[in-house]
This record gives C-alpha cells, sequence and structure tokens, in this order.
C-alpha cells in the first residue's frame, strides 16, 4: 500500500544488470556521460586537453575569464572552480565505473561473454580516469567501490598504489575485451586499446620491455595503420584510430572543437603558443594541416586545427582518445631506453615521414630519446595532456616551464586539490606549494 | 435599536433537564431579582430570558422556600414584578405585563398566532434563539428543534430575531402564520466557526492555535493571487512577494525556518523554503507552493543573486481565485496540525471556498477596473552624469577611451554614441501601468435540505512591461450539499476548476534592461525593424527580449466529495474523497528575429509540461456523546494519499520558419527528457475532545503516519499531541471579582509532527536514462547514492496561549508563545565529490529552534449608532536558533552556520569601508583591514530573520460608508542595491542609481562606494565580489507599508427595496498604496534592484445582489 515504484525513467540497481540490454545501457552511460555537454568542458571532452595545454607551454588565451587564465600562468587556486569541476567529473565517472564494475561482476544472469565484455570497458574506462588524475593531481584517493561512508573520508592513496590499480584493471580488462569492436566503428574500447594504454602506463613507470610489448601488440594488430593524409587522422573513418568517441549531438559538433574553432570571425579564445610554432620543422605537414591561421583586427592566431569542423550534421569527425602513432612513439622510446636504437629509429621515422620529414638519425641514446620527445611534442600536441605529462615524467617540467612562464614554481607541475574538497573530507590533504 | 441586548443567563450551561431539580430551595431577603434568576438557574438548570430594561423597575424579592416546586416559586417571585412569564423547554421568558395588557385589548381580528423555525446557515435547528415581537413586545424561545409559538401577535408585526453568535435578524410577519428565520452567524466573535482540521470549533473553545483571514477580508484587496490577501495578517506568518512580475510567486512561511539548508557551499545564507501544507476544501493542493516552472521567464530568473529570487516561477496560486474564498485559516500549532500529521510539520493553511447557503436565491455580481504601476525605483544618472562616471572611470584605470571594438577602453557610449540623446530607460522599460479588470459572479440558493452554489469569475491583469503580455484567469467554483429528510445521511460535492495564462518574456534579462546607458541609441530602425548595429558597433537590443516570449497555461481542478451517514445518536460516519489536478504547460520561443544575425545563434523553442495529482480518500468515523456537564467528541479516521508528478521538456533548436516555432516537429535538433514522482502517504488517526462544564477543554491527538519516502522498515511513525484550555472567566471568583474581564482562557498544547520533507525514491539504488544517446545507443547513468536508513525528522512544538476579553467581549487581547523544535534533520548532506556524487539524503542531528511571542487585539473602539470605528493589531516577535550541531566544524556546514545563530545567519566578511588612499573597498580582519578578501576573516553580522512583523488594520463605518485600511509593517535586514549593483562595477557601460555618485572620488575621499572602473582590474574585480558578501551590502529593509485601502458604499434597506434589489455596492480597494521605509533599492520586500518591484494597484467597482 505504501511501496511505489521507481520512476518510469529509472530502474533500480537490481534490475539493471540483469539482461545485456540494460547492462549495457549501464556501460554506455559512461560514455555518454564522457561526451555530456555542459557549460564547462567535463574531463575528457576537452578539459585535460585545454587546461593542461595551457599548464604547459602549449597554448596561450586571449580569455580575460580569470579561472582560466590561472592554468595559464599557473596560478591555479584551489578555489577555481574549473578545477573543481575537472576533479568532479572524474570521479562521477568512477563512480559509474565502479557501479558497474560492482553489478556487473554481482550478476548471475548475464551471459559471459557480455559480461565480460562490459566488465573490461569498465575497468578500462576506470583505469583510464585514474591514469589521468594521477598525473594532474599526484597523489588521489582511490576509490574502487560505491560505498558512500567509506569513500567520504577516504584519504589520498600514493601515485604507485594507484597505478597499481590501472595496471591490474587494464590487465583484467585485455583478458576481458575482445579484439574486435562490439558496435560498428571503434567507438568502444577493445583489447587493443587496453594494450595501448598499459604501454603507456608502463612507459610512464619506465618498464620498457613491458611498455615496448604492449605497444607492439598494438602495431601488429593489423587492424590500425597511420593515414598518410593527416586530414584523415581525427574524422569518423580514420584507421589509425584505436578508439574514438562520435559527439553526442551531431549539429552541435565536438566540444574541444567549439572551444578551438571559433565563430565566424570572431577572437579564437585558445591559440597555439609563439615557442610550440616555432619547434615545428620547415616542412613539417602538421604545421600546415593541423594549425590554422587567423587574423582577427590585424593580430594572427593559430589556432589548433587537428578537427577541422566546428559543427558536421553528419559527425564526420569523432574524438579520437588512442591514436596509432602515439604506439609507435612508444615503441620507440621503449627501445631506446633499451638502447636498440635502430629499432628505435624506426619507429620514429615511420611518425616523421608520415608529416612530410626526412628520416633522422641519431648516435646517442640522449641524442635520440630527445629527438623522440621533440616527435611527441609535435605530434601529440593538444591532446589529452601529452605535453605536460611528458614534460613532468621526464623531469624536464621546471627547466622548460621556468623559461616559459614568469612565475613558474617547481610545484605548479601538481594542480591543487579543489579547496571545497579538503573542506568536505577532513583526510584529503593539498599538494604542496597551495 | 429598542433591545440593546438580550441575555440568557448561564446560557452556556447546557444540561439535559433530567439533571437537574425542579423544585427550588432558598432564602432571600431583599435581593435583585437579576441574582434571583441567578440562583433558580443555578438550582435547576432553567434560563431567564430577558431583556435588560425590562428589570429596571423590580422590586427586590424577600422570599424563603424549601423543596417548592419551580413554577410556585417562580409565582411567588413574580407577584410584585412588573411581569409575568411563560415556560418554554427548559427557558423562562419574562413578558412585561404593562405592553400585554395594551396590546390586548386590539381587535382580536387583526391577531395571529404564529409558528416558525429558526435555523443556521447549516441547515441546523437552533434552540434557545429569542424572538421578540417588536409592537406588542411578546417574546418567547425556540424549543430543541428551533421551533417556537407567538400568540396574539399584529399581523403587520416585526419579529426580533436574536441568538449568541448570531446576526440579529428582522423579519415581518407579513399575515403569514408560519415563518422559516435562517440566521447568520456573527461576525468578529468568539462564536464564529473556525475551520480546523477534519472539523469546526470556535475561537472560544479552541485548544489550538487557528487564524481565521475571511471572505470579506480578502474582497477588500485587489489582488490576484489569494496568497497576497494573507500579507500582514495572520501573527506567525510571513508572506512574501518574489516579484512584482504579474502572477509571481510568494514565499510562505509559518513561524520561521525548521530545515537546513540542503546546499550550504552553493547557496549560503539562503533558506530552502520550509513550505506549510496548503489544503482546499479537503483536499491537499497538488503542486503546494512549489516552483511550477521548468523554463526560463521574467518570473522564473532563476537562482541568480541578481533577482533577489531563489525560488521563483509563476505561483500555483494563481489558479484559485480569490472571490472563491469562503475563509483561510493558518493553523500553527502542535494541537491545531497534528491531525494532519507528518504532511503539517511547518503548519498548514485551509483554503475553504464558498458554498450554498439555504434562503432566497441570490445573484451576486461584482466588477472591477484598475490599474497597476511599480511601488518604488531608484531614480538613475541622467546622460550627462553617466558621461562624466564612464570618463572618470576610465581616468581612474589610466585608459583613454577609444572607438575600435575588443580592444581594451573601447567605449562606444563615449565616443561612437550620440552623448546629448538622452532616454529614460526605467520609465521605458518599467514606468508603464497595467489595466486590471475583476468579473465575478455568484448564484446561490436552495433549501436547508438542499442548496447550491454556481460561481464563475474572470480576471486578466496587464503587465507594466513593454509588450503584449498578460495574466488572466478563468475560474468556476460549485457546490452542492444535500441531506436526507430525517438528516441522518448528508453529502457534499465542491468543484473547483480553473484556467489560467501567464503570458511574458522568457528572456530574465529583460528585467535589468533598464540600466541600458541613457545615450544608448534607439531600439528600433526607421523601419521598424530590430537595430542590431550603430556606427559600426555590435549591439544587444533589450526589445529582443520581448519577442522572446513565453506562456505558461495552468489547469487546476479540485473535487471534493464527502458523505456522511449518522449510524446511531451521536455517532456518524463520514467519507472524504478528493482529486486535486494541476496541470501545467509551458512554451518559450526564441525566434531567428530575435537574434543578432550576425551571433549564428540558432532559432529555439522549448515545450514542457508539468502535472501534479493528488488523490486522497479519508474515512471518518465521529462520535459526540453529552455526559453530565461535559462533552466529549471522538473521531477516528484514516488517510490514503498519493501524490504524483510527471514532467516532459522538449527543447528544439533550429526552426526553418519562426512561424514553426510552436511545432516541436519542425526543429532540426530536438532534445527530450522528462521526470516522474510518485509519493504515497498513509495513516491512521484518532481525536479526543472533551469539553467540561464548558470552560475546561482537553484535546488528545494520536497518529499513525506512514511515507512511501523511505526504505522498507522505516516507513512508519508514530506522532501525537495533548492540547488543554481552561475558561477562567467562566469561574464564579473570577465573574465577581474582575466585571471588565468578559472572557478569559488559558491554554497550553505540545506535541510532534514527523516531516519527510524530502525528495522521493532517495532510499533507492536507481539508474536513469541520460540524452542524447551514444551511437544510438541508450545509457544508463547512477541518479543517487541511496539511504535505506532515512527516517522521519521530528519537529515538537509546544505553545502556551493566554486569550482574553474585556468589556462585554469589545476588545480581545491575545498572547502567545510558541517554541518549535526540530530535530533529526533530513537534510541533503553534501559530500565530497569523490564519492561520485555531490550529496546523500540523509538524518542529520543539528536541532533547530523556532520561538516567539505573538500577540493580537482587535475591538471595537466608538460603537454608535451610526459610526463605527474598529481595530485590530497583530505582532509577531520571532527568534530562530541552530541549538546543537554535533561535529558541524567538520562538516560541509562549517562556514554556513553558526550554533546558537539563526539559521538565516549573515556569516559574513565585515565592511571596513573605502580604503581613503586606494579608493577599494577593506574588509576587517583580525590584523586591520585588507582589500584582500583571501585575507579577510568572517564575522557574524546578522540576519535575514524578521525582528518583528504585523499588521494594524482600522474599520470605520459611517451609515453605509465604510472605510478599512491596513498596513503591514516589518522589521528586517536585507540585500540592498549595493549588492546588486557590484555585479555591474559602476563605471562599466550600464546605468547606475544616483546615489553612487556618492562614491570615492580621490585620495583622502571617505566613501561608501570604491571608485568608478571601466575596466575593472582583478583587485577591484575581487572586491567588488567580496562585497556583495560582506556586510556592507546588507541594509536595514524594515518597511511600513499602507498594504490595503478598500472604501465602499452600500446602499440602504430602504433605497435597495425601491431598486427591488437586494445589495448594491460601490467600492474602490488599494493595494501597495504607500511605502514607508528606509530601505536603500527598490521595495524592501522584493530586495533586489534588478527585479520587478510589487505593483501598487487601485481599482474601482460595483457589486450587486438580486
Amino acid at each position: 500500500m505504501i511501496e511505489v515504484d521507481a520512476p518510469k525513467n529509472q530502474l533500480v540497481t537490481s534490475t539493471v544488470f540483469k539482461d545485456s540490454a540494460d547492462a549495457t545501457a549501464a556501460v554506455v552511460g559512461m560514455y555518454t556521460s564522457i561526451m555530456q555537454f555542459s557549460t564547462t568542458i567535463n574531463f575528457a571532452n576537452g578539459a585535460i586537453t585545454i587546461y593542461s595545454g595551457l599548464a604547459s607551454d602549449e597554448l596561450q588565451t586571449t580569455s580575460t575569464n580569470a579561472t582560466v587564465l590561472n592554468f595559464y600562468s599557473n596560478t591555479i587556486s584551489p578555489d577555481n572552480s574549473l578545477n573543481n569541476e575537472l576533479w568532479r567529473y572524474a570521479y562521477e565517472i568512477i563512480y559509474q565505473a565502479n557501479a558497474c564494475v560492482e553489478g556487473l561482476s554481482a550478476s548471475k544472469t548475464l551471459k559471459p561473454s557480455v559480461k565480460n565484455q562490459l566488465l573490461g570497458e569498465a575497468k578500462f574506462i576506470r583505469a583510464f580516469f585514474y591514469f589521468n588524475l594521477v598525473n594532474l593531481y599526484g597523489d588521489v584517493p582511490l576509490i574502487t567501490t560505491i560505498d558512500y561512508k567509506k569513500n567520504a573520508v577516504m584519504p589520498r592513496s600514493s601515485i604507485t598504489d594507484v597505478y597499481q590499480q590501472v595496471i591490474n584493471d587494464l590487465k583484467d580488462a585485455e583478458g576481458y575485451l575482445s579484439a574486435g569492436y562490439v558496435t560498428a566503428g571503434r567507438n568502444r574500447p577493445n583489447k587493443f586499446t587496453a594494450n595501448a594504454l598499459l604501454a603507456r602506463v608502463y612507459l610512464y613507470r619506465k618498464q620498457w620491455q613491458e611498455a615496448e610489448a604492449e605497444a607492439t601488440k598494438v602495431i601488429g594488430a593489423g587492424a590500425y595503420a597511420l593515414e598518410t593524409d593527416l586530414n584523415n587522422v581525427f574524422v569518423k573513418s580514420s584507421r589509425e584510430s584505436i578508439w574514438q568517441m562520435p559527439p553526442l549531438q551531431a549539429p552541435l559538433g565536438l566540444a574541444e572543437c567549439r572551444q578551438f574553432i571559433p565563430l565566424g570571425s570572431a577572437t579564437p579564445v585558445y591559440a597555439i603558443s609563439e615557442s610550440l610554432r616555432n619547434v615545428f620543422p620547415v616542412n613539417d605537414q602538421r604545421k600546415q594541416q593541423w594549425l590554422s591561421p587567423r587574423v582577427v583586427n590585424g593580430i594572427t592566431y593559430h589556432i589548433p586545427f587537428k578537427y577541422k569542423l566546428r559543427t558536421s550534421a553528419t559527425a564526420d569527425e569523432h574524438y579520437v582518445v588512442f591514436r596509432l602513432a602515439e604506439q609507435y612513439l612508444i615503441r620507440a622510446e621503449a627501445k631506446a631506453q633499451l638502447n636498440d636504437i635502430t629499432a628505435a629509429l624506426n619507429d620514429l621515422n615511420v611518425v616523421r615521414s608520415r608529416s612530410g620529414l626526412t628520416n633522422v638519425s641519431a648516435n646517442s641514446k640522449d641524442v635520440l630519446l630527445a629527438l623522440i620527445a621533440t616527435e611527441r611534442q609535435l605530434e601529440m600536441f593538444c591532446e589529452w595532456g601529452h605535453r605536460w605529462y611528458d614534460l613532468k615524467r621526464t623531469g624536464a617540467v621546471s627547466s622548460v616551464l621556468s623559461v616559459a612562464k614568469s612565475s613558474w614554481q617547481d610545484s605548479d607541475a601538481l594542480f591543487p586539490v579543489p579547496f571545497n574538497e579538503t573542506q568536505l573530507n577532513p583526510f584529503l590533504t593539498q599538494n604542496p606549494g597551495y | 435599536m429598542k433591545l440593546l441586548c438580550v441575555l440568557t443567563i448561564a446560557a452556556c450551561i447546557q444540561a439535559s433537564a433530567g439533571s437537574f431539580a425542579q423544585t427550588v430551595s432558598a432564602s432571600f431577603t431583599n435581593t435583585p431579582i437579576e441574582k434571583v434568576f441567578k440562583e433558580i438557574t443555578r438550582q435547576t438548570g432553567y434560563s431567564f430570558i430577558y431583556q435588560r430594561n425590562q428589570l429596571e423597575q423590580t422590586t427586590p424579592v424577600t422570599l424563603t422556600v424549601k423543596n417548592e416546586q419551580l413554577e410556585q416559586v417562580l409565582r411567588k417571585c413574580f407577584e410584585k414584578q412588573p411581569f409575568t412569564y411563560t415556560l418554554v423547554d427548559r427557558y423562562i421568558v419574562i413578558q412585561t405585563k404593562a405592553t400585554v395588557t395594551s396590546n390586548s385589548a386590539l381587535p382580536i381580528s387583526t391577531a395571529l398566532t404564529v409558528t416558525g423555525k429558526v435555523v443556521n446557515e447549516a441547515g441546523e435547528e437552533l434552540e434557545g434563539v429569542t424572538i421578540t415581537a417588536r409592537k406588542t413586545g411578546k417574546v418567547t424561545v425556540t424549543n430543541r428543534k428551533g421551533e417556537f409559538t407567538l400568540n396574539d401577535i399584529v399581523e403587520d408585526d416585526i419579529l426580533i430575531v436574536t441568538s449568541v453568535g448570531y446576526q440579529k435578524e428582522e423579519v415581518a410577519v407579513k399575515k403569514r402564520s408560519f415563518i422559516a428565520i435562517s440566521l447568520r452567524i456573527e461576525i468578529n466573535t468568539l462564536d464564529e466557526t473556525v475551520i480546523i482540521g477534519y472539523g469546526k470549533t470556535s475561537q472560544r473553545f479552541s485548544t489550538g492555535s487557528v487564524s481565521k483571514i475571511s471572505g470579506s477580508d480578502i474582497a477588500k484587496q485587489p489582488v490576484v493571487n489569494p496568497l497576497a490577501a494573507l500579507q500582514g495578517r495572520v501573527p506567525g506568518l510571513v508572506v512574501n512577494a518574489t516579484s512584482g512580475v504579474p502572477g509571481a510567486s510568494f514565499t510562505v512561511q509559518i513561524r520561521g525556518q525548521n530545515s537546513l539548508n540542503p546546499n550550504p557551499l552553493s547557496n549560503a545564507g539562503i533558506p530552502p523554503l520550509d513550505n506549510p501544507l496548503f489544503i482546499i476544501d479537503g483536499v491537499p493542493f497538488a503542486p503546494q507552493n512549489y516552483n511550477i516552472n521548468q523554463l526560463r521567464s521574467v518570473s522564473s530568473p532563476g537562482n541568480n543573486p541578481l533577482y533577489g529570487n531563489q525560488y521563483g516561477g509563476v505561483s500555483p496560486f494563481n489558479a484559485i481565485n480569490p472571490a472563491d474564498i469562503e475563509s483561510l485559516e493558518v493553523l500553527r500549532d502542535a494541537d491545531a496540525t497534528a491531525i494532519y500529521g507528518s504532511r503539517a510539520a511547518n503548519g498548514v493553511i485551509l483554503i475553504t471556498t464558498k458554498k450554498g447557503k439555504p434562503g432566497k436565491t441570490k445573484f451576486n455580481l461584482n466588477i472591477n477596473t484598475g490599474q497597476s504601476r511599480i511601488t518604488r525605483s531608484m531614480d538613475l544618472l541622467n546622460t550627462a552624469d553617466y558621461v562624466a562616471m564612464r570618463h572618470e572611470a576610465f581616468r581612474n584605470d589610466g585608459i583613454i577611451p577609444n572607438a575600435n571594438p575588443g580592444s581594451v577602453g573601447f567605449a562606444p557610449d563615449l565616443l561612437l554614441f550620440d552623448t546629448l540623446k538622452s532616454t529614460d530607460w526605467q520609465n521605458y522599460f518599467l514606468g508603464g501601468s497595467a489595466k486590471m479588470t475583476v468579473a465575478n459572479g455568484t448564484l446561490s440558493g436552495g433549501t436547508a435540505q438542499t442548496n447550491f452554489l454556481i460561481g464563475a469569475g474572470f480576471t486578466q491583469q496587464d503587465y507594466i512591461l513593454p509588450g503584449n503580455f498578460k495574466n488572466y484567469r478563468t475560474s468556476f467554483n460549485t457546490n452542492l450539499r444535500h441531506n436526507s429528510e430525517d438528516k441522518k445521511f448528508h453529502i457534499e460535492l465542491s468543484i473547483n476548476y480553473s484556467f489560467e495564462k501567464n503570458h511574458s518574456s522568457g528572456n530574465q534579462f529583460l528585467l535589468q534592461s533598464f540600466t541600458l546607458p541613457p545615450n544608448y541609441p534607439d531600439l528600433l530602425t526607421q523601419t521598424g525593424d530590430l537595430l542590431w548595429s550603430y556606427n559600426g558597433v555590435q549591439l544587444s537590443n533589450p526589445l529582443a527580449y520581448l519577442k522572446q516570449t513565453y506562456a505558461v497555461t495552468n489547469n487546476h481542478l479540485n473535487s471534493n466529495l464527502q458523505v456522511g451517514y449518522q449510524l446511531l445518536k451521536g455517532l456518524s460516519l463520514n467519507v472524504s474523497a478528493g482529486f486535486n489536478s494541476f496541470n501545467g504547460r509551458e512554451e518559450s520561443q526564441t525566434p531567428q528575429a530575435s537574434i543578432d544575425p550576425v551571433s549564428g545563434g540558432v532559432s529555439a523553442a522549448r515545450f514542457g509540461t508539468n502535472e501534479f495529482q493528488t488523490w486522497l480518500i479519508e474515512p471518518q468515523l465521529e462520535y459526540k456523546l453529552k455526559t453530565g456537564k461535559g462533552t466529549l467528541t471522538i473521531l477516528t479516521g484514516g488517510t490514503y494519499q498519493k501524490n504524483t508528478n510527471t514532467q516532459t521538456l522538449l527543447e528544439g533548436l533550429g526552426f526553418p520558419n519562426d512561424d514553426l516555432l510552436g511545432s516541436i516537429s519542425a526543429a532540426s535538433v530536438k532534445n527530450v527528457s522528462d521526470a516522474f514522482f510518485e509519493k504515497k502517504y498513509v495513516a491512521a488517526f484518532a481525536r479526543v475532545n472533551y469539553l467540561l462544564h464548558k470552560r475546561y477543554m482537553l484535546s488528545l491527538n494520536g497518529r499513525r503516519d506512514g511515507s512511501s519516502r523511505f526504505g522498507p522498515g522505516k516507513q512508519f511513525g508514530n506522532f501525537g499531541s495533548i492540547g488543554a484550555g481552561w475558561i477562567f472567566s467562566e469561574e464564579t471568583i473570577v465573574k465577581e471579582r474582575f466585571k471588565v474581564l468578559s472572557f478569559g482562557k488559558l491554554r497550553t498544547s505540545f506535541g510532534t509532527t514527523g516531516s519527510d520533507n524530502i525528495a522521493d525514491y532517495q532510499y533507492l539504488s536507481r539508474w536513469g536514462v541520460i540524452t542524447p544517446s551514444y551511437q544510438n545507443t541508450v545509457g544508463y547513468t547512477p541518479q543517487n547514492l541511496y539511504n535505506n536508513e532515512l527516517q522521519w525528522s521530528v519537529t515538537k512544538k509546544y505553545e502556551a496561549g493566554l486569550e482574553l476579553g474585556f468589556f462585554k467581549d469589545r476588545l480581545f487581547v491575545n498572547a502567545v508563545w510558541y517554541k518549535h523544535r526540530s530535530g533529526n534533520q533530513l537534510v541533503t548532506y553534501v559530500l565530497p565529490s569523490q564519492t561520485g556524487f555531490r550529496g546523500i539524503t540523509a538524518n542529520f542531528p543539528a536541532l533547530v529552534e523556532n520561538r516567539g511571542w505573538e500577540l493580537q487585539s482587535s475591538g471595537s473602539i466608538i460603537k454608535q449608532k451610526h459610526f463605527t470605528w474598529s481595530s485590530s493589531f497583530n505582532i509577531t516577535i520571532p527568534r530562530n536558533e541552530l541549538v546543537a550541531f554535533p561535529g558541524i566544524e567538520n562538516s560541509s556546514y562549517a562556514n554556513v552556520y553558526v550554533v546558537g545563530q539563526s539559521l538565516s545567519v549573515l556569516n559574513l566578511f565585515n565592511y571596513a569601508g573605502v580604503n581613503p588612499s586606494t579608493g577599494i573597498y577593506e574588509f576587517e580582519t583580525k590584523n586591520g583591514n585588507s582589500v584582500n578578501p583571501a585575507n579577510a576573516d568572517r564575522y557574524i553580522v546578522g540576519n535575514l530573520d524578521p525582528k518583528f512583523y504585523g499588521g494594524w488594520g482600522n474599520t470605520f463605518s459611517f451609515k453605509g460608508i465604510a472605510l478599512d485600511i491596513f498596513f503591514e509593517f516589518r522589521k528586517q535586514t536585507g540585500a540592498n542595491y549595493l549588492q546588486q549593483i557590484n555585479s555591474f562595477i559602476p563605471g562599466t557601460m550600464y546605468n547606475q542609481p544616483l546615489a553612487i555618485l556618492d562614491r570615492w572620488q580621490k585620495p583622502g575621499d571617505n566613501s561608501n562606494i570604491q571608485k568608478f572602473s571601466a575596466q575593472p582590474s582583478a583587485v577591484l574585480q575581487n572586491a567588488a565580489n567580496a562585497f556583495m558578501r560582506s556586510s556592507g551590502a546588507y541594509g536595514d529593509a524594515s518597511f511600513i507599508r499602507l498594504k490595503t485601502l478598500s472604501l465602499t458604499y452600500d446602499f440602504q434597506m430602504q433605497q435597495l427595496e425601491r431598486m427591488k434589489l437586494s445589495g448594491l455596492r460601490f467600492y474602490v480597494n488599494a493595494q501597495n498604496l504607500l511605502l514607508i521605509t528606509r530601505y536603500q533599492g527598490n521595495d524592501p520586500e522584493t530586495k533586489s534592484f534588478y527585479s520587478l518591484p510589487p505593483l501598487r494597484t487601485l481599482v474601482a467597482g460595483l457589486q450587486i445582489t438580486f
């Protein structure tokens, strides 16, 4: 008499993981959440790229918004609302992944093939978010359950522990996921996406052999090839793409594109920094194809132009998260570290030649590593925080940025933990320097 | 008036005949006759009926009797008196001998024997009513069946019918031998019927705190929303307009805020609204007083501090025609509210619509029309001052204004606009007057057995904003009641229906458009199109907002069926079944024609539906027993209630043609979402009332409530209350010693009510559809952290009251002290985002107390034949306090609330003035003042609760003219214009109030307004932001408002007879006519510089009854 059913547009958790259609919807909900539009750009829908692009030496901005400028000047206040949102979105998606992992694991009615596929995706997403969180914030609370009472007072875990969880999740995901894609296109992660992130994680952890092995799995998969035309790398049909996400509403385009590509003749909010533009060799096709000059009031702004369509009714461009070129560069770096100079140069030159550059050679490991670092800067610019993460993992961040940024301090390498969060969780400590 | 007063001695003692002796034993020595009567009454229970002047020439009685029959004793007493008596049931009616003698000489042919029957408006037979024949002076009283007989009456005589608690009635005999008389309840007495939960009572015998606003008080106020009519009239009740936009909502709170703010981090200082429960004719109003709008509009500007309007929206109460209301009752304490259980933790407002009355079929038509304007605004800078402000601002910034769009120092208003042009934009946007037209008609009549009422009303109110905006309502009210011939069975059906439409702008920025620079170019081109560029500059054009329309259409149906049957003597079964449906439909349109062509924006249309429904069934069994000297009433019953709310929202973008904006199917992008809510509520309750000797009252309530908002095992809670009263003025010692005291009552109550005032489904772990889909696959996302430990929060209410009547009830004074404590608070507790959500609904051990005094007095100051002056006054002195909050320092409320302070505490920076050397706002820190708000410390600088509030009403009447004046007053602190104008820092391209000219100009200046700036630096901007959160942005917002002024003229009986009408009235009503305040800003009620102040309305009308 007094009981009510769940509202018509909602399901209670116990029914969500009963059958494959509902369980799939729960997992797909993670991608929808990731790609949601809102007033601020979401964690994995432009925010990592733009904020770390500002914090490193990739982007400059015409914004007068103090919260944006703080990233550019590396003076992010713990009150910064964009930083608050960055943190919050990440943990929202992590909750979804945790809820999926728990629900799927507990389900006794799902077909094992479906269950494995979905479990693999959920663990992959969890790993992907933690990978980004440790690179932005350092130690972070490692939440792997949905028990709010425990989670609300969870202190930060060490980077090592978080990476261990990431590696475990990715190994699970590799085992659960199939080599093919479950749906048309490359919109949901497959086994090779897990390998691709594992390769990156091992590279960051300086586990060179493992990194090389994982990258080799992806390169050797046969499903992927570098697009010869740079204009085809970020399109829907890109053969280079390992995992890419379509815009939720084609006519509105991708969130990041709306940030980078100004409407009509308006002043661009973000442009490539002078220093980055100067790194491109003269003949680099990427400079021609992936940058676009815009002249407003006599000033020329070079905007990132990997994606070229502010809007597209047919969703021609998808948001690429992992692509093959990075795997070549990972393997090149791993092999260089393992002193396999020739093989490393081969991988490096595969990427260079695609951009119309001549092959390079190197006679020492250090020279080679420097070449690879530059190539990563040029190939992966304004993608997923690569430059910012690379500077930090290689220990170059302070030496590079103290030149480019007048107010640089060593502690700026980590974003601050949002102030509100430290207020709400008394066990959450702040990063040094904030 | 011949009969000054008719008294019945000890009429209050209602005794059954058998319980008193029919014999008398007494000894009188020169005893005044009145004392003899009293003694006889005491011994026999027989009441005497007489006129005061009849006793003027009596002889004192000397007599000793022992166990003598009553009639014997009476005969002996009356031997030497100038009158005789007749016995009617238990009444002894005194008849003056002389009159009888003189009239007995009349020719017998003209004498009549008249019989008749007296009933009240509800058709109940009235016992003990005095009937006096004017010419013959013959007197009698009605028996238990309300019947009377008068012999030897002249055929053109007039019967004067009087009874305590009823209005005097004069009836012409007109040769009739049977006369049916219906008496109307006397207004403003202790015995006026007061509606309470599942029953009625009177002020006299109530043990709870109930205030009543009658339909006649509402009729004097030219208001569209019945909530507006409550302002200032009820102690303990604060009703506040959120905006002057026609149809805008009102906030309503009884005895303060009981619950913590659910979102302390984002909404500091703004309490959520603890709304009372609203019940219309026994049925809970489905949308209650919540925001029913999903779309933005000028009435829903959003939770934006600019408009000071956190609640907003079109008020659901617009659906109720004030003219259909018979009375509004406000129930406050535990005793009065306990019967509504958990729904009533924040008090109850009962709305009772007009009912049919037995008697001649009457048609009443009431028409009025008038105009509204805004109450108060601030003068703005003229062009010369504005231009000077801008130049000074640029000088302060060290920037030379230029004409290059996009560059620092770009100042089109100084260099490209005509600096001599002057437009009063405030007058342009807010200076208009809005027409209001109201027409109401009712037809009612029937017999005591079957009666009916049919009413219809139409109201139209325009907007003062430019544009073709309107708020209108058509409403119907019907009521049908039937009693079976044996009175054992009754059935009553009430149906109210209304259709309401509010048509305005969907762009809230329209509200602040009056701050355009005074030299802004004309908004229309010469061809009448919107101007988008001027001298090569792109412009925004507020006239576009007028084209961005918003319309909300609400259909409201309230129906209630009550069936009752008397099973046995004293035992009756009643069933009430109700259905309330409130369906809102919203539509907002942004046509391409309203968008700057170069902006690239696309046309858009949004469509929302919001449907609320409440079903209710309540069976009740009532048992009334008169035992000895007391009356026992037991009411037991149950409630089953179901509330549903369904919302849909469609958004269409990119329409091929503006003419197709009304059709979602024409949109190139469509977004769809919906939401569903359902709540079930069951309860069983019992109420026991015992009234002893008509002076001792006891009331007990007990109930068990169940709510679907809690998980299995937690759904039910037990609550109860106890109330007691003592009419001490009935005690002999008080009667003899304190003659001026005609009524005195002490009462007290204590009780508990629960609250389930949280969102539905919080105990369920839920997943919901997320849109749009990913790769055409629908996705689900988790909706909440679930908490299956949720349980009832509990409010304990204590109250004590003293009610006094002086000088034969000409003056009443009433004082109440109350204390409500809400614990085990149900709040959305804020969590760190690492949990995946921002909060969880949970019980929380904070304890909130509301306590205070409510004082009321009313009296007739002058009561002469042709002139009367009556006055009433009420004042409430409330105090809100967070009594306890274990662990506050580690909670998310640490920076918001302070234990020992009000929930509306202003825990803010202390503004320290403008630094005389830098011209920038400074704030207090523990180590001196600082411009950097990051260093500033927080101080308790006050709170937003009213310190006291109330109303003062006066009614003067002279012959047919009546003048009614009502003042509302409130002492409070509020945000003033300085808070809002710092959102658009003075010196930027917005016009400002004249008051800002008192700014800092040069080193050494002492000012309260920091230096002008055209391009505020981060330091200046931060200081302005901090200022808005500092004590500097708050000030005195107290006011006295001439709320209502009503002047009416009623035509007199003789004139009406000539016109063959039974009533004709001309009237002029005014609302918000005058405001006395020191508030800095527009209106201290809306407290926002950028929202529309309340409206001042004046109407003239006419009311005809025939």
